[in-house]
């Protein structure tokens, strides 16, 4: 007994160790980033890099809210983007979703293959690149916002929660002679809370780390969304000077204001991240098992 | 005459969820449909003066010229090379990630660990690029000051074309593992304790658990997974290997990285460096066109097979 008990013991502390060593791997990068931005240029030539500054110093961020006016400017573009573009994709998903997710509706499953073959078969870039410049999109703010409006996983992910949603509650309303969009928005949304936090955050999540359609399409600097900036500042050898010559003025280069840059980016998601997330491990299980 | 109007009240029935699909409807027919038409480019000489009526028809000229150019080779090489890899190490890991973390009867360290190893999915390419500088530089990257306190050499992988490739598989394990351990995770819970008791009483040890019940009942959330994971092999990540893959520019001409280049570039990122950058529209299109139509061969390919095998395909 004694033996097989110490066996088993140590099979544990293994795989207790290999664990702890993962999280370790997927937390430790973040750490050193936000270490080196809150390090100073100096301590970061003379020692190197290390998990807690040398010589703290709080001159990246001031440089950034003194000085980088263009950052600010690009956080005001991605905030505007992400929860215009979250808002206006959660409205036009669970649209689709509804009628989707009842059985009677005739022609549910023509419109279910229209739409999972999308997910199969795609023009490609130089065809949608032509669209968007022909349709007038091009420049303007909403070309980062309308084309990824509606993302096929998200509406079936919804579609599936809804069909888990009791029938009874949707006939009780119709009886009392409501239509279909009255008992979506009053009767089906409130009970999807846990399903809408997760698809909201995944939506969010995107638009916010979205650069590419920005990089095709928003020519004007001013209506840059942060990811775009930082992208350009990460690639450049000399982050100050880069953001500098975005905005017209002269400065000497450091590293610790690409690094406060990419904290800053990253930050709104890493805070709201322990908010949604007893939501979406549980929408993400049902949707998944379900589709 | 009374079968038609019976369909139509039916319709009419049912007005208001017709109504609420319209949004979703135009969508997909203006950017999903539309652009696939735009596929006739590829077939011509397009030109953007004369749009899409008046370009010039080469036929399948362009696919000839992409099949016999030497680019054709290294982008397939690099494309299903790294692919391949990628779905080796990239399919396995969350998978056993999941199966170590089954294991685990403390619920914190568990919920723990889960939580921390989703973070890397919601941190976009361009972040992940800002901290593999931090990390991997010669100069203050963390990496290299221990190597380098160690007496060893430094190779900084992220930009050396020897191992360019593993650099590329070990970034999109880290940023994927986690997050594609859920759906494990969720089948693995699933599985019926009293499976485990039995065989606990027939006496089997922790590696006959794990082949014989373990894996078998999670057996169809791996094939699904696998299928949808091939279909992609013809993809590739454009977002990681355009933004590792470091430009410069001189004369107002950008030019990427030769050498990486030649291990990394895949279909993607040369439809886009050709096709935007270099207003070569109809050459590119071809180049895309012919990844969509082997990714959708690949995938319903692969649903038929394992559906052969006795699976569940995807449908």
């Amino acid at each position: 007994m004694k033996k097989t008990l110490k066996k088993f013991e140590i099979s544990k502390v293994f795989i207790y160790l290999i664990l702890f060593i993962i999280g370790l791997l997927c937390f430790l990068p973040l750490l050193y980033v936000i270490s080196v931005s809150l390090s100073s240029d100096k301590a970061l030539a003379t020692y190197g890099g290390t998990l807690i500054p040398r010589e703290f110093s709080l001159y990246a961020y001031k440089f950034i809210f003194a000085k980088g006016i263009r950052i600010l400017q690009c956080f005001r573009n991605s905030v505007f983007i992400t929860s215009m573009g979250t808002l206006i994709s959660l409205i036009i998903t669970c649209a689709m979703a509804y009628p989707l997710s009842r059985k009677y509706l005739p022609g549910r499953n023509i419109v279910m293959k229209f739409v999972f073959f999308t997910m199969l078969f795609n023009g490609g870039l130089i065809p949608f690149y032509i669209l968007i410049k022909s349709i007038g999109l091009n420049n303007t703010i909403w070309s980062v916002i309308i084309p990824g409006a509606l993302n096929s996983w998200n509406m079936i992910l919804i579609r599936n929660f809804f069909m888990e949603i009791p029938v009874s509650l949707e006939e009780s309303a119709l009886i009392d002679g409501a239509n279909e969009i009255v008992i979506l928005i009053k009767i089906i949304l409130p009970v999807s809370k846990p399903v809408l936090a997760t698809i909201g955050l995944f939506y969010a999540v995107a638009y916010w780390n979205n650069w590419f359609g920005p990089l095709l399409f928003l020519q004007d600097i001013k209506l840059w969304p942060l990811m775009l900036f930082l992208k350009n500042i990460i690639r450049s050898g000399n982050p100050a000077s880069e953001i500098m010559s975005l905005q017209n003025q002269n400065v000497p280069p450091s590293e610790t204001i690409k690094m406060a840059t990419v904290v800053i980016t990253t930050m709104p998601i890493l805070l709201l991240y322990p908010f949604l997330q007893k939501y979406f491990i549980k929408g993400v299980m049902v949707g998944s098992i379900k589709g | 005459m009374p079968v038609e109007k019976a369909k139509l009240k039916k319709l009419l029935k049912y007005k208001y969820l017709y109504l609420l699909m319209l949004p979703g409807l135009v969508f997909y027919i203006i950017f999903c449909y539309t652009p696939m038409w735009g596929i006739v480019i590829a077939f011509q000489n397009y030109s953007p003066f004369q749009g899409v009526f008046k370009s010039e028809w080469v036929g399948l000229e362009h696919f000839k010229t992409l099949l016999t150019s030497p680019n054709f080779y290294e982008l397939l090489r690099n494309t299903v090379l790294i692919s391949s890899y990628k779905l080796i190490f990239g399919f396995s890991a969350p998978i056993i990630l999941a199966l170590l973390l089954n294991e685990v009867k403390n619920k914190v360290f568990k919920r723990f660990i889960q939580t921390v190893s989703y973070i890397p999915n919601f941190i976009s390419w361009v972040i992940i690029s800002g901290i593999v500088y931090a990390l991997f530089n010669k100069y203050y990257g963390l990496l290299s000051t221990v190597i380098q306190s160690m007496g060893l050499n430094y190779v900084d992988i992220s930009t050396d074309a020897r191992y360019f490739r593993a650099f590329l598989v070990i970034s999109h394990v880290w940023k994927t593992a986690g997050w594609g351990s859920i759906i494990y995770l969720a089948a693995l819970s699933n599985i019926d304790p009293q499976l485990y008791e039995a065989a606990d009483m027939d006496g089997a040890n922790k590696w006959q658990r794990l082949l014989h019940i373990t894996l078998p009942s999670i057996k169809n959330v791996i094939a699904i997974v696998f299928i949808l994971s091939i279909g992609s092999l013809l993809n590739g990540d454009f977002e990681q290997i355009y933004l590792f893959v470091p430009t410069s520019t001189a004369n107002n001409f950008t030019v990427a990285n030769a050498q990486l280049l030649q291990v990394a570039d895949i279909f993607e990122t040369f439809v886009y460096r050709t096709g935007i950058l270099q207003f070569d529209f109809s050459f590119p299109a071809a180049v895309g066109l012919f990844q969509s139509f082997f990714a959708m061969i690949l995938i319903l390919g692969t649903n038929w097979l394992a559906k052969k095998m006795d699976n569940e395909g995807i449908w």
